[in-house]
């Protein structure tokens, strides 16, 4: 009975992903980590840091007294947006990578490579914005940090999410279905009620200055993909050419992390046609591995 | 022998034993001279004695052995040179056969024949020790045939101390041997000892209860033996078929645990198991534990073959005939021990297939129809000592992660998803993605009365100690840290998930199906909670008695109003127990005594429930900790049972005055206990020393002493609580004006000892309230880190 394990919250390698833009095969198999181990858990300043559970009694603490639950807003928050980032994960929607911020959970930074579409070989960056009270605030935001010429995107980089998601209905929506708007929008151009009103019109009556337009943000941003992180964020998707020295080891483990089978430990003897306690038969003893 | 000529070890051998190394003067050629003397000297004695009539003489055997002990010390010489020279006074122990004259001679010398054994046994011993690839000494004939005739004509003997200690050394040396160069074992089938028989083991098969270092080296050397076995079939069908270890060894189980004081003389209202301390202080314990450690080593590293028949001796010959009836006999105080004990040995055993024969035991195994698990489920209600070591042994037990365990307690009522309404079904395996259920949870903690300060003198004093504890409190205070809880709660619900990577079943409503797993109502089922619901009750009304001695019932009081309430739970008992099982439900029952329980009884509780609430299988997750899901009538959900709770506790502490204050003396007795527990745990031996002024008088134990009035009759004092003890150290020190204020006084005496009942009463549910408080931000830790570490796969697209 497969089942997934628990996340793994590890903050270690999403800060210095560096990584060609030439191979892009490559590329991605070291983005991977950046979908696995970003940590959306500690990014709440309100938070006070998750303390080691050995040394629960050498902390200080706030004032004693029964609260309201008001105060837990922060937690609820964020614990509100971890399940959505799981949710992001486990799509594994091709050529997206999403990372949230250090510094808060309501802004994720993302970088997507568009596979095909007039924009094929394009990588854009872009960050989500969550409203403050996710998830009642509305329809996150997202902004592109990339110059891309695009009906649904305006020249200040806003995409036109309102055309896809009119209204955020927290038990409909979800931020991986956003993510997923936005790089179907790459694939399949919809100029209808357009934020770039120039794009659109192109679109529709120059297709071929339209897509000369596409290739010339393609290769600007290619160009400025080195650029150095505009934030603070140790968080923020940065890159650096392949470099064997540094990538070559931290490649082979990602590698190697994709082979390790899970082993599976516990005490159990109930036959797997049976609900009856011990009713595995006495040949099969022992099921315990260690 | 040129296996020792050319021996490349020979030059290793060099370098050892620098300070007791020879003479460097001493000469190999004399020194052979010397040791063909003394062994002329010695055969013409045994000589003498085998050609005569009279036997030997005390002076014979006397000359005898000098004369050994001298060959002896010159094959040492010998054999530590590690020289070039020749192995010449070995080769010529050798030729000469000199080990099987020794033993000829031996049978002959009657009443000194222990003698000559004596210095046989250190010859082997010296031998091995010293001789260079000692394995290659054991396809030595004149070596080998000896040494089994030798060892064969000490079975079934009885040694003096001298003696067992070389032979048990001996065996030691040569199990250590054989682990090395397993190859050899089957030069230790032959025919001289018998067809198929394993000599080296059956003489270490008598020392093995045995106390001291002997005891110690022939358990070694059997568990040695036991691991050969996982490789040679000759020697496991010889120890499961041959062998009477497997029945000494359960045997001997049971009668270590037949010496086990039989009532402890608990002192300590806290106490519900054993600690490492009370373990030392009682030696016919540690005793006993040691002895089933082996038995858990034993498991580990024998052959299946041997494995599964210590199994089944533990079962029939200790579990079943010993460990069953100490758990259904009616002496309560004896049900504690027994109980705590049982308790103790699931945590000191570790291998599966042990484990799986103590945990079918209480779970499968019927006494007069009823079984082991239903008696420890009934004894859940109450508020006595029984229930308190019962907690605690269910929470070991579910600590265990065991599949069948919780099948049995949970599982198999949840499956049937009966408790669930028809609808909601489908909802079982809903996520709270937005965090409603701890939102809920939190939501539920208890409203402090604001209202009527009152400004008598008692009440100023009182203020200058809120001030002064609730300073103390922001500094060593958990209390209100939701990241603690958090890191907590992450941390356990991982260490669940992990421990049921092996489980069958995905118990989520779907697997298995729920018609698979219909349960139908028994006779005993129904007869169990009839039963346990009486005790429940009459434990529930005593409970309150005991804390009103004037027995003046106020009725208008809201503790009173479980009583009320309970009734309609005995009308339907067996409905709820077919539905959500009686585990389940005699636990939540037991929680809405919450605020007549003893703290230390919430304690328990709670961290039981908490347990369960760790595990991430949709049924269970979403009985506790699912606030919208829509339950059959019959079935107590852990959000009832909470919110009537808070209703209760509101509406009682409303009632009185200065509730802040307590409040606030309850949270330091809370936070003191905890850092006294850490504390204790850090330092296990000197508690809490090195961050209090250690007492000046150390105060004496106030723990529980232990009396083991059926043994000896003589009472011990134990530790078990020591921490209490240390407790007060610690309030006293770093909280010197709490000394005064009786209030604190419950940490130490118990709030029995206050002669106000009713404060005492108020005391209790004060503590109750902040109890409550902190473990709804448990709970809402858990259910928050439930979503979190579950993986959301979105629905496909449409």
């Amino acid at each position: 009975m497969p089942r997934s394990p628990p996340k793994r919250l590890a903050h270690s390698l999403a800060m210095d992903s560096s990584f060609s833009p030439i191979e892009e095969e490559e590329l991605e198999a070291v983005a991977e980590p950046l979908k696995r181990q970003g940590s959306i858990r500690k990014v709440l300043p309100a938070t006070p840091g998750v303390p080691d559970p050995a040394k629960l009694v050498e902390r200080t603490n706030s004032l004693p007294g029964i609260r309201s639950t008001s105060q837990y807003g922060p937690y609820f928050t964020e614990y509100s947006l971890i399940p959505e980032y799981n949710m992001l994960q486990g799509c594994a929607i091709p050529g997206v990578y999403c990372v949230p911020a250090a510094n808060t959970p309501l802004m994720w930074f993302g970088v997507i490579f568009v596979r095909q579409g007039p924009y094929v070989g394009g990588v854009f960056r872009f960050n989500i914005v969550i409203p403050e009270n996710f998830p009642d605030g509305g329809c996150p935001k997202v902004e592109f940090q990339s110059k891309l010429f695009h009906p649904q995107i305006s020249p200040e980089g806003d995409f036109n999410i309102g055309r896809g998601f009119s209204e955020w209905n927290k038990n409909m929506h979800h931020i991986w279905q956003v993510v997923d708007y936005v790089r179907k929008s790459f694939l399949k151009i919809d100029p209808g009620q357009p934020v770039n009103e120039e794009a659109a019109k192109m679109y529709k009556m120059n297709h071929e200055k339209f897509m000369a337009e596409a290739k010339k943000c393609v290769s600007l941003s290619i160009q400025r993909i080195y650029d150095l992180s505009p934030t603070d964020d140790p968080h923020y998707i940065s890159f650096e050419p392949f470099d064997s020295k540094t990538h070559e080891s931290l490649r082979e483990k990602i590698y190697s992390q994709e082979s390790s089978s899970e082993d599976s430990r516990g005490l159990s003897w109930v036959a797997s046609n049976s609900t009856k306690p011990f009713s595995v038969p006495i040949s099969g003893v022992i099921q315990n591995s260690s | 022998m040129n296996w020792l000529r050319n021996s490349p070890i020979r030059v290793s051998l060099r370098g050892r034993g620098t300070t007791s190394s020879p003479p460097k003067e001493c000469d190999p050629a004399a020194c052979f001279d010397s040791f063909k003397h003394h062994w002329q000297q010695a055969q013409n004695i045994i000589n003498k004695i085998q050609g005569g009539t009279e036997g030997a003489t005390q002076d014979d055997i006397l000359s005898v052995v000098n004369n050994l002990d001298q060959m002896q010390t010159l094959l040492v010489l010998e054999l530590k040179r590690g020289g070039r020279e020749e192995r010449a006074c070995l080769d010529f122990l050798l030729s000469q056969s000199i080990l099987d004259q020794l033993l000829t001679s031996s049978s002959l010398t009657g009443l000194y024949s222990n003698i000559l054994r004596l210095e046989q046994l250190k010859v082997y011993e010296m031998l091995l020790t010293h001789a260079p690839q000692q394995q290659l000494l054991l396809t030595q004939e004149p070596f080998l045939r000896p040494l089994l005739r030798l060892l064969t004509s000490c079975i079934n003997e009885c040694f003096p101390a001298d003696i067992e200690k070389r032979l048990i050394l001996l065996l030691n040396q040569l199990c250590v041997c054989l682990t090395h160069n397993p190859e050899y074992l089957d030069l230790f089938f032959t025919e001289s000892t018998g067809p198929g028989r394993f000599v080296i083991f059956s003489l270490l098969v008598p020392y093995v209860h045995r106390e001291g270092g002997v005891g110690h080296q022939a358990r070694d050397a059997m568990l040695l033996c036991m691991g050969l076995s996982k490789k040679n079939e000759a020697l496991a069908s010889y120890i499961a078929d041959k062998s009477n270890v497997c029945p000494v060894l359960a045997t001997g189980l049971s009668g270590l645990y037949s010496r086990l004081p039989r009532k402890l003389l608990i002192e300590s209202e806290e106490w519900h198991c054993f600690t490492p301390d009370d373990v030392i202080e009682l030696p016919e314990l540690t005793h006993f534990l040691a002895s089933l450690e082996f038995c858990n080593a034993v498991v580990q590293v024998a052959h299946p073959l041997v494995q599964a028949q210590m199994l089944e001796f533990v079962h029939h010959g200790f579990l079943v005939p010993v460990v069953g009836p100490a758990l259904l006999q009616n002496m309560v105080e004896e049900l504690v021990t027994s109980t705590a004990y049982l308790e103790l040995f699931l945590r000191s055993i570790s291998e599966p297939g042990l484990l799986k024969v103590f945990l079918r035991f209480i779970v499968v195994d019927h006494y007069d129809g009823e079984r082991v698990i239903d008696k420890l489920i009934s004894r859940l209600a109450g508020k006595t000592q029984l229930c308190m070591v019962t907690i605690s042994l269910f929470n070991t037990l579910i600590g265990l992660h065991c599949e069948d365990v919780m099948l049995e307690l949970v599982f198999k009522y949840l499956t049937c998803c009966s408790h669930v309404m028809l609808s909601q079904r489908k909802r079982i395996k809903d996520m709270d993605v937005y965090c409603r259920s701890a939102e809920r949870l939190l939501a539920l903690s208890v409203a402090v009365p604001r209202r009527r300060k009152t400004n008598s003198s008692s009440s100023s004093s009182g203020g200058s100690l809120s001030s002064q504890s609730s300073q103390s409190l922001r500094h060593v205070s958990l209390h209100g840290d939701f990241g603690a809880y958090l890191a907590t709660a992450r941390a356990s619900i991982a260490a669940t998930w992990l421990a049921c990577g092996a489980w069958t079943h995905a118990y989520d409503g779907e697997s298995p199906p729920p018609r698979a797993a219909l349960v139908l109502p028994t006779d005993s089922n129904r007869n169990l909670a009839q039963k346990a619901t009486e005790e429940s009750l009459a434990s529930v009304s005593s409970g309150y008695h005991s804390l009103q001695p004037d027995s003046e019932v106020r009725e208008d009081s809201p503790l009173v109003t479980n009583r009320s309430s309970a009734p309609s739970f005995h009308s339907t008992p067996d409905i709820a127990w077919i539905v959500s099982g009686p585990f389940l439900d005699l636990l939540l029952r037991q929680l809405e005594n919450m605020m007549t329980n003893s703290v230390y009884l919430n304690l328990q509780l709670t961290g039981l429930i908490s347990r369960l609430a760790a595990f991430s299988q949709p049924l269970l997750l979403s009985l506790l900790l699912n606030h919208s899901l829509v339950f059959q009538p019959s079935v107590r959900s852990l959000f009832q049972v909470l919110g009537s709770l808070k209703q209760r506790l509101d509406a009682y502490l409303n009632m009185h005055d200065n509730v802040e204050e307590l409040l606030l003396e309850a949270r330091l007795f809370l936070v003191c206990r905890e850092e006294t527990l850490a504390n204790a745990k850090r330092h296990p031996h000197e508690p809490a020393a090195s961050t209090y002024a250690p007492s000046t008088n150390g105060t004496s134990r106030r723990g529980t002493s232990i009396a083991d009035s059926s043994f000896k009759g003589e009472a011990k004092r134990l530790s078990i609580s020591s921490a209490l003890s240390v407790l007060k150290r610690a309030t006293q020190g770093a909280f010197s004006p709490v000394r005064e204020q009786p209030a604190i006084e419950y940490s130490v005496n118990g709030f029995r000892l206050a002669k106000r009942a009713e404060n005492s009463e108020l005391k209790n549910v004060v503590l109750c309230a902040v109890l409550f408080d902190e473990w709804l931000k448990e709970l809402a830790a858990l259910a928050l880190e439930h979503v979190a570490s579950h993986q959301a796969v979105p629905p496909p697209e449409k």
